[in-house]
């Protein structure tokens, strides 16, 4: 709190201390515009201070898209302090502590309902995607074998096609032409609401329904992805629909949790539901807790916590409920995730065994930096030549296409033949095999990924031939890297699970021949480690990654190879790129703070970072001015000050700070028609007429003024907030840092040594300044911003 | 160890002072225990002697029902001390009887020999069922006609074909192999070795040429390579304009150059 200016009138010059503040302050400008050179295109030719200034100024300046270090203008800040103004207090006053234990009630409430509808939707999800797999997989096992006989094996190949494209087609029209926001995996968007960052669309309803269904499609259209990474999505999305008790899309609202309809309340039902998500993907209630906590929340106190516990506890519980139910088994509770890794037995390692999973995971870390850059580089090509919907649609059937090709000619040129009833086999097909046999790699294509993984993780040693698990790795991980970042909603965690439990268990084989009697040697724990170690060294999670994996195998004692593996899959990924949802964060333009402040750059102040010519309101202002300012600004945060003593025009004079108010109140103000002059017909004000609008306010061409009104006045000090979180011009950047990352802030007026306001500082404005790292080097660069990403 | 044999010896003292006489086990259930020894040990060598090439289930039934047998008589009969089996059972931590019986009675229900015979009222007879003389009738056919024709392949896969998917069909209609092997391991067994037998000799048949398969594939790959090589030439790429964001700085020497 000592971040507060304390209003102290000071008339000592501070004209001089602002131009101290501008010698400092073009070194940086200068260094930040040869940092960014290679993504310019426009050369600045005369690298002197004023003239870079001035191209700055004149020039247009333009990148090629898919850059890494531009900032989005588009995405907002989601704003998570109070706004104390007279009708917050007056609505305290009225409603008392009555209103506080009911408000508690309700918000258990919702967190069980969270939980119990994410895994409604979940078993919904997952008994969907489990009976058309069966239905297609069954159906082509038998077409195979009956063509294969006849010599053509083009009939299947083209039922398979078929049978691909059509979902496909279906969920990547959904998510290119309905809800394009529904795409991929959705833990980067999540991670960017649970940062603050308020992603348009992302926990709409439509947004809920798109990721479903798509979900199903793709993985019933065979992709290369897993319906984990959307389950998270379906839970945050979940959470912040019944939190509000209303649908702007069915244009109902039941009236009901209008004290939850704040960004604050929200991000916490958000973070519930992304928790649950988790829990519900894979039966880990404990890492869904630390992935909210990993990933997001930059709240985090223990009522919080305890209240996300039992929103995932729910949430796996009622999964297992309906799952065991489903499957005939009531009450037997069998089914605690929809990805269940299943219990290994002998599990021991021994301490010589932990360098060899530091090996592992450092592997891992090679791979997953690799996967990271080539799909970096797709999704650059993505950015800059697919952006149609059309041929969005057209890419994903294409890679359809070219799984079920991928897979038929693996099953077609490796004969790897298995003797049929030494393992539970869904559809064993017999293809070019003997009669009693199956081919190996056909019952792997012909199921759903996770019971591939699962096949790899227990099956008993000498089960695969090591030439088909080769070319499965290989196959398997450019499909994967092919797939992710489709316009289709999957995720990455089975498909990256399966590539490392593969090529864990081949290096298994390979330990095995070098030290062929050692019996710790078991094919599945190598499975598990490498698949860990793939992960871990594509999303570079830890802690909650650590906790999933090991409650997905039910085995607790097997915690530090776990995190031998991560953290060297880690720290060998981050020498070389960064995790794979940040490098998709960095594509979109997010402005996404990160947990710390960019090292060294505590000489970085205020008053280099803050927009400068600031839009300001009058305490008591014109409506006619209002709608200008608010159609000729995009800005959401305006100080309102006292008017100005003198008005002189060689001296720019700042006005000073009695308030913040946001462009939303704003217009719901003029949309309600508070004016002073109108006084009589005001009916009954209280915080509710902003909380109707929420989230989505009307923007201020929607607004209906005569010009008769736009003479009126409006009195903004009841519903500005009149005591913002102020900085001094002087303050560093990581002193702002800190209070944007532990308090949400959205907007930060800086103020001189009067309390006049200066400047303002928002998201973009810290984002800006982003940390660098790679092969061992460090640094920090400032991003451009555009309004066009 | 020792532990163990004081916690024997301490029960025994316990019994010893409740019984009225100081028998503790009466002539009749040692001679159970007896028999009940000497059928497990048949039962034991009978496995084995029979577990290459499996015909396991056939050739021991009938000492598989002796050991059932004398274990129900071990745990039924009684002498004036109480049941049979409470002298062996739950009285030390090796449990010698009950390890040996669970070995006996899990081996032979692992192998699901029980499928192979006809039960009435859930014991265990020593009459083939049904599925399995019907079984047997097939494979007998096939393995005739395969020997009578061992010695020219063609004429082999040729004339016993029909014999074979007869039996082939047979055997998956009731192996039920989508679930479970639902069949008892002496047919599992036999089918294994004649279907290996036949595949090794008559699988050829299954290996076409697949030109329309590969062409196709071909063709679907030559499709992707040129979409990507099309949408890159034929696309403009977009080039975002940067936001000029207005700073203290640049409004002073803005201000300064005018």
């Amino acid at each position: 709190m000592d971040d507060i200016q304390v209003l102290v009138p000071n008339d000592d010059n501070d004209a001089d201390d602002e131009d101290e503040e501008t010698t400092s302050n073009p070194d940086f400008i200068n260094t930040a515009l040869i940092q960014g050179n290679e993504e310019i295109i426009t050369e600045v030719e005369n690298p002197s201070l004023l003239s870079s200034l001035r191209s700055r100024l004149n020039k247009k300046l333009t990148v090629n898209a898919g850059s890494l270090n531009v900032l989005s203008t588009k995405y907002e800040s989601l704003d998570y302090d109070t706004c104390e103004n007279y009708l917050l207090l007056d609505e305290e006053r009225k409603k008392g502590y009555k209103f506080i234990v009911r408000k508690i009630t309700a918000k258990w409430t919702i967190f069980l309902f969270i939980g119990m509808i994410t895994a409604l939707i979940a078993c919904l999800i997952d008994i969907s995607i489990d009976t058309l797999c069966q239905l297609k997989y069954g159906f082509l096992s038998d077409y195979v074998d009956n063509y294969v006989i006849r010599g053509q094996l083009y009939v299947p190949y083209l039922y398979w096609i078929g049978f691909n494209i059509i979902p496909v087609f279906i969920g990547s029209v959904l998510v290119a032409y309905w809800e394009p926001v529904a795409a991929g995996s959705g833990i980067p968007q999540v991670k960017c609401y649970l940062n603050g960052v308020k992603i348009p669309r992302v926990v709409r309803i439509k947004t809920l329904i798109a990721k479903a269904v798509g979900v199903v499609c793709s993985v019933v259209g065979g992709l290369a992805g897993g319906k984990e990474g959307p389950m998270i999505h379906v839970g945050a999305a979940v959470a912040a629909g019944i939190s509000q008790g209303k649908s702007t899309t069915f244009k109902s609202d039941l009236h009901i949790f209008r004290y939850f309809r704040e960004d604050q309340e929200k991000r916490d039902f958000v973070s519930g539901g992304a928790a649950a998500g988790v829990s519900a993907a894979f039966g880990a209630p404990v890492g869904g807790v630390l992935f909210s906590l990993e990933e997001g929340a930059s709240f985090w106190n223990q009522s919080l916590t305890w209240r996300i516990f039992f929103a995932s506890v729910v949430s796996t519980f009622t999964l297992n409920f309906v799952l065991s139910m489903y499957y005939g088994e009531f009450g037997n509770l069998l089914f605690p995730g929809l990805f269940n890794l299943g219990h290994f037995e002998e599990f021991s390692y021994s301490l010589y065994e932990l360098p060899v999973f530091a090996l592992f995971g450092a592997f891992g870390g090679l791979l997953g930096a690799l996967w990271n850059s080539i799909n970096y580089k797709l999704a650059v090509f993505r950015i800059r030549y697919l952006q149609k919907p059309w041929l969005k649609v057209m890419e994903a059937c294409l890679v359809a296409t070219m799984t079920a090709t991928a897979g038929f000619l693996m099953i077609y040129l490796l004969n790897d033949c298995k003797p049929l009833g030494q393992d539970p086999t869904k559809f064993p097909t017999q293809v070019y095999c003997g009669d009693g046999q199956y081919n190996v790699l056909a019952s792997i294509w012909f199921q759903t990924p996770e019971a591939s993984v699962r096949s790899l993780f227990h099956d008993p040693p000498n089960t695969h031939n090591v030439a088909s698990l080769f070319y499965f790795v290989i196959v398997y991980f450019f499909l994967s890297c092919w797939t992710f970042g489709l316009s289709t909603s999957n995720g990455l965690f089975i498909p990256s699970l399966l590539t490392g439990a593969a090529w864990g268990r081949l290096l298994s084989v390979g330990l095995f021949y070098i030290y062929p009697n050692k019996a710790l040697i078991h094919p599945g724990k190598y499975a598990l480690i490498g698949a860990a170690a793939q992960l871990g060294g594509l999303v570079r999670m830890t802690i909650s990654l650590t906790v999933i994996i090991m409650e997905t195998t039910d085995n607790i004692s097997f915690g530090l190879p776990l995190i031998v593996t991560l953290m060297a899959a880690k720290w060998t990924g981050d020498y070389f790129n960064d995790g794979i949802y940040d490098i998709h964060i960095q594509l979109s333009g997010v402005p996404f703070l990160s947990w710390d402040p960019p090292p060294l750059s505590h000489n970085i102040y205020a008053s280099e970072v803050m927009s400068h010519p600031i839009a300001s309101l009058k305490n008591v202002e014109n409506v006619g001015y209002i709608a200008q300012l608010l159609k000729d600004t995009s800005y959401n945060g305006f100080p309102v000050v006292d008017p100005p003593i003198l008005n002189n025009d060689e001296v720019t004079i700042y006005g000073k700070l009695r308030g913040l108010i946001l462009r939303s109140q704003l217009i719901v103000l003029l949309q309600n028609k508070i004016f002073n002059e109108t006084s009589d017909s005001w009916s009954n004000i209280n915080a509710n007429i902003f909380r109707d609008e929420y989230p989505r306010y009307p923007t201020v061409d929607k607004l209906d003024l005569s010009e008769m009104e736009k003479t009126y006045s409006v009195d903004l000090r009841p519903y500005m907030n009149p005591s913002p979180y102020t900085v001094l011009h002087s303050a560093s950047l990581p002193r702002m840092f800190r209070l944007f990352r532990a308090l949400g802030l959205r907007h930060l007026p800086i103020v001189n040594d009067r309390n006049e306001v200066i400047g303002m500082v928002t998201r973009k404005d810290l984002a800006r300044y982003r940390v660098w790292r790679h092969r061992g080097q460090m640094g920090v660069e400032e991003l451009l911003v555009s309004k066009e990403i | 160890m020792h532990y163990s044999l004081l916690l024997l010896i301490m029960l025994n003292a316990i019994r010893r002072s409740s019984q009225t006489d100081g028998n503790n086990t009466s002539v009749n259930c040692t001679e159970y225990k007896n028999n009940f020894a000497a059928y497990i040990s048949n039962f034991t060598e009978c496995a084995i002697v029979h577990a290459r090439p499996i015909t396991f289930c056939e050739s021991c039934v009938d000492k598989y029902i002796n050991v059932l047998q004398s274990y129900h008589n071990l745990s039924t009969f009684s002498d004036e001390a109480g049941i049979c089996i409470n002298d062996y059972i739950n009285l030390d931590r090796l449990q010698i009887i009950d390890t040996l019986y669970h070995n006996s009675f899990d081996l032979w229900n692992r192998a699901k020999c029980y499928e192979c015979f006809v039960m009435i009222n859930d014991t265990i007879t020593n009459m083939p069922s049904e599925e399995t003389t019907k079984f047997n009738i097939l494979l007998n056919d096939t393995s005739n006609c395969m020997q009578a024709t061992y010695q020219d392949e063609n004429i082999m896969c040729f004339t016993c074909m029909d014999v074979y998917l007869a039996l082939n069909e047979y055997y998956i209609s009731i192996s039920n192999i989508n679930e479970k092997i639902g069949m008892c391991m002496d047919i599992v067994d036999l089918m294994n070795n004649t279907r290996s037998q036949w595949s090794r000799r008559c699988c050829e048949y299954r290996k076409r040429k697949e030109y329309v398969f590969l062409i196709s594939t071909g063709f679907a790959t030559f499709l992707t390579l040129l979409f990507y090589i099309l949408a890159k030439f034929c696309t403009d790429m977009r080039t975002p304009e940067i936001f000029q964001q207005s700073r203290f700085a640049e409004s002073l020497n803005q201000n300064n150059a005018t």
